[in-house]
């Protein structure tokens, strides 16, 4: 005999709203660390720090739907400011491997010219 | 409308922390790498490494505590203990490692060479470095502490027993 569970639906309902929190609170630190790290992060960060307020309310309200919406568009924002970051971070370490690798070269040619 | 507060699956302090060294393991990293690297080409230039000082050591501390809280930062997210205890090193190692750099940069810093060359420990010229050394200490404390708190240490031992996540 199977047994019908009364609550199983509330449960499920918790659950998601408990991911959903969980989830508001990784974007939400990722748009924040968006904001100081990355090149135009200011911008991006910012824009998805704003998109994502109120998120905690609309879950605890039962929006999810709006929550969900609110969450995905700062997800976007804050995987495109990643995505800056990353190229940036790889011109950065080109240009930095470079710089290194003609510094004896460039010390070279300093002291032909009389330099230190 | 009926309002219901639903505690989150993780701790908001775990995941807040988590995601911060996910961002500044990585920068670390790389940063600390290239600090060791370019130190490297200068000592082949120079031909000796004292005039470096405690620089390399201040690079290899970034390395590993970046190394380490990138690697616990996603053991963290799936609350695991070692994720959870390796944050926290990378936390305790970056504030006693900013405390060593304000507290060096202050003694050279306070110290001023007489005429004679007989040194001077000013203190009053290293009051101001050393609260904005210990400015960017203080959020790795407060970090390793929270780590410690029941809260964390409930929920990780709460996964690991029930061995979801």
């Amino acid at each position: 005999m199977v047994l019908g569970d009364r609550f199983e639906e509330q449960r499920e309902q918790q659950r998601r709203r408990a991911t959903l929190h969980t989830s508001g609170h990784a974007w939400r630190t990722a748009a924040v660390m968006t904001c100081f790290l990355t090149p135009f992060g200011f911008v991006i960060g910012l824009v998805a720090v704003i998109v994502m307020r109120g998120l905690g309310p609309s879950i605890d309200n039962g929006r999810e739907a709006e929550a969900e919406q609110k969450l995905k568009l700062g997800r976007i924002l804050v995987l495109g400011g990643a995505t800056i970051a990353t190229i940036a971070l790889a011109i950065s370490v080109v240009e930095v491997s470079q710089f290194l690798l003609s510094m004896p070269e460039q010390l070279e040619q300093l002291k032909q010219r009389g330099g230190p | 409308m009926i309002r219901f507060e639903v505690a989150p699956i993780r701790p908001r302090v775990a995941t807040v922390v988590a995601v911060v060294w996910i961002y500044v393991g990585v920068c670390w990293l790389l940063t600390g790498l290239f600090m060791l690297l370019g130190g490297l080409q200068l000592v082949r230039i120079a031909g000796s490494a004292e005039w470096l000082g405690f620089a390399p050591a201040f690079a290899v501390g970034i390395v590993v505590s970046g190394a380490m809280g990138l690697r616990g930062a996603f053991g963290l997210l799936r609350l695991k203990e070692r994720g959870r205890a390796l944050v926290e090193w990378a936390n305790w190692l970056s504030f006693a490692g900013f405390i060593l750099f304000t507290l060096t940069f202050c003694n050279g810093f306070a110290r001023t060479i007489g005429y004679f060359g007989s040194s001077e420990f000013d203190p009053s010229r290293a009051i101001l470095p050393f609260f904005m050394g210990s400015s960017f200490a203080v959020p790795f404390l407060i970090m390793a502490r929270k780590l410690r708190s029941q809260e964390v240490r409930y929920a990780v031992r709460d996964t690991e027993m029930r061995g979801d996540y």
